[in-house]
């Protein structure tokens, strides 16, 4: 066996070990490259849920409830609550004038911000002729908020005391016949005969529709 | 990329200033951050409306404002470490892989984050609660109390999404600036020399590591950097 010389050795010994780091160098980019590639994917699809959510929002808000008595149409059907005074009123009571029927949860945000937003425009609805029913959903779907007329003072401030605009709780009956899916808020429009002409959630990024909706029931002024 | 790897004090002090110093760093760094702004800006008051909109910028209040800064610098910097590192890797100066960790809880963070905005007042608990065939009293208190532990808790969550998120970016930037070091980048110049006359010196953290002899090499044999050690952009 012939033998190398001593220089030839050390150069083969050196060219393996370079290869070698040459290839981890490339290992470890191309590992980077997936890295970055999953982070993309990974931003990609919480945009996607993202999307998905904001798109399903949207959709319900503008859905009527599945119930046959609380759809677009139908009469609206009665069921009792709580004025914050303590008397006892039903929705059939209503019938006679437009009314604005919207139920909601003392605690969520975006009740919060359409009682504002309604605070704006109670003057306009009561100049129509249209009143307006607040209710706290029975039991503030069994979580404790502020009671309804604490909600009322703190959001819709001097405008809570106008005399078009009430305020109360809604019976365990009332809430499941007129939130059956139990969302946090929802409202709907009555004509003066008590039919349901438009029914939608939240307020306070539904006002435009709302006001178009209450426009054919008043006409040019009073009901 | 930047041409030195002057290390003068602490070693995460030279990896900021070596990020701060690279053109493309800061502008992966400024675009993350207006774009995470922007987004949380927009989507975190999307309870108050339910909608994607500028609208909801009527709702931005102190905390959601000083909430979005944080947040968007946290996850600025993070992606840009993760981009820096690739970099490095890319032009072999550093042997030591990039942080695994920060891509997946940076992802979380954002998704805490944004749970509260989401899942309180929107229909979207509802809509779930609702595919379980529960009892329609069943179904109301379920979705309430999902509903209300996010519109009680957010402050709670957004603190500790805020929480994952520094986290991740201190643990990147402690894992990136060992690596630095142990590609034997800690080099401190005497006055008067030049980068290329530098000699490398082993840095005081005692964790093992790659050694890194042949980025050494390219470093100190690297023509880029001038006299002064000023980084190249």
């Amino acid at each position: 066996m012939s033998r190398r010389s001593a220089p030839n050795r050390a150069t083969t010994a050196r060219r393996p070990a370079k290869n070698r780091r040459a290839n981890e160098a490339a290992r470890q980019a191309a590992a980077h490259r997936r890295r970055l590639i999953g982070m993309g994917v990974a931003g990609v699809l919480v945009a996607a849920i993202i999307a998905v959510v904001a798109v399903v929002a949207s959709s319900k808000s503008t859905s009527a409830p599945t119930t046959r008595s609380t759809g677009v149409g139908a009469i609206a059907r009665n069921g009792s609550f709580t004025t914050a005074s303590g008397a006892q009123a039903a929705i059939g009571s209503l019938r006679g004038h437009p009314t604005l029927v919207w139920f909601v949860t003392t605690w969520c945000s975006s009740c919060q911000a359409g009682t504002q937003a309604l605070a704006g425009e109670i003057g306009h609805l009561a100049s129509r002729g249209v009143r307006v029913v607040e209710l706290e959903l029975a039991d503030d779907l069994g979580q404790s908020g502020p009671s309804i007329t604490a909600f009322a003072r703190q959001y819709a401030g001097a405008a809570s005391a106008n005399p078009d605009w009430t305020w109360g709780v809604a019976s365990s009956r009332l809430t499941a016949t007129y939130d059956p899916a139990g969302e946090l808020e929802i409202y709907y429009l009555l004509d003066a005969s008590g039919r349901v002409t438009y029914v939608n959630s939240p307020l306070v990024s539904t006002m435009s529709g709302l006001l178009g909706a209450v426009a054919p029931l008043t006409g040019n002024g009073h009901a | 990329m930047s041409g030195t790897h002057l290390v003068h004090g602490h070693p995460w002090a030279a990896l900021v200033r070596q990020v701060a110093a690279d053109r493309v760093d800061r502008a992966v760094f400024a675009a993350v951050f207006v774009a995470v702004g922007f987004g949380n800006s927009i989507l975190l008051p999307f309870d108050f409306t339910q909608r994607i909109s500028f609208a909801n910028w009527g709702y931005l209040d102190p905390r959601y404002l000083a909430f979005t800064v944080a947040f968007a610098l946290a996850m600025a910097w993070v992606l840009t470490l993760q981009v820096h590192a690739v970099r490095e890797v890319l032009a072999a100066r550093s042997s030591a892989d990039a942080p695994r960790r920060a891509g997946p809880l940076g992802a979380l963070a954002v998704v805490v984050s944004l749970l509260p905005s989401f899942l309180c007042c929107s229909p979207v608990v509802p809509t779930l609660v609702g595919l379980f065939g529960l009892s329609a009293a069943a179904r109301l208190r379920t979705t309430g109390t999902i509903t209300y532990f996010f519109a009680t808790k957010q402050s709670l969550l957004l603190a500790g999404a805020l929480a994952l998120l520094v986290a991740s970016g201190l643990w990147s930037t402690r894992k990136l600036a060992r690596a630095a070091c142990f590609a034997g980048v800690c080099s401190t110049p005497a006055k008067g020399d030049t980068v290329s006359a530098q000699v490398p010196r082993r840095c005081a953290d005692p964790s093992p590591g790659p050694q890194g002899g042949g980025a050494v090499g390219a470093s100190v044999a690297d023509p880029a950097p001038t006299a002064s050690g000023s980084p190249r952009s």
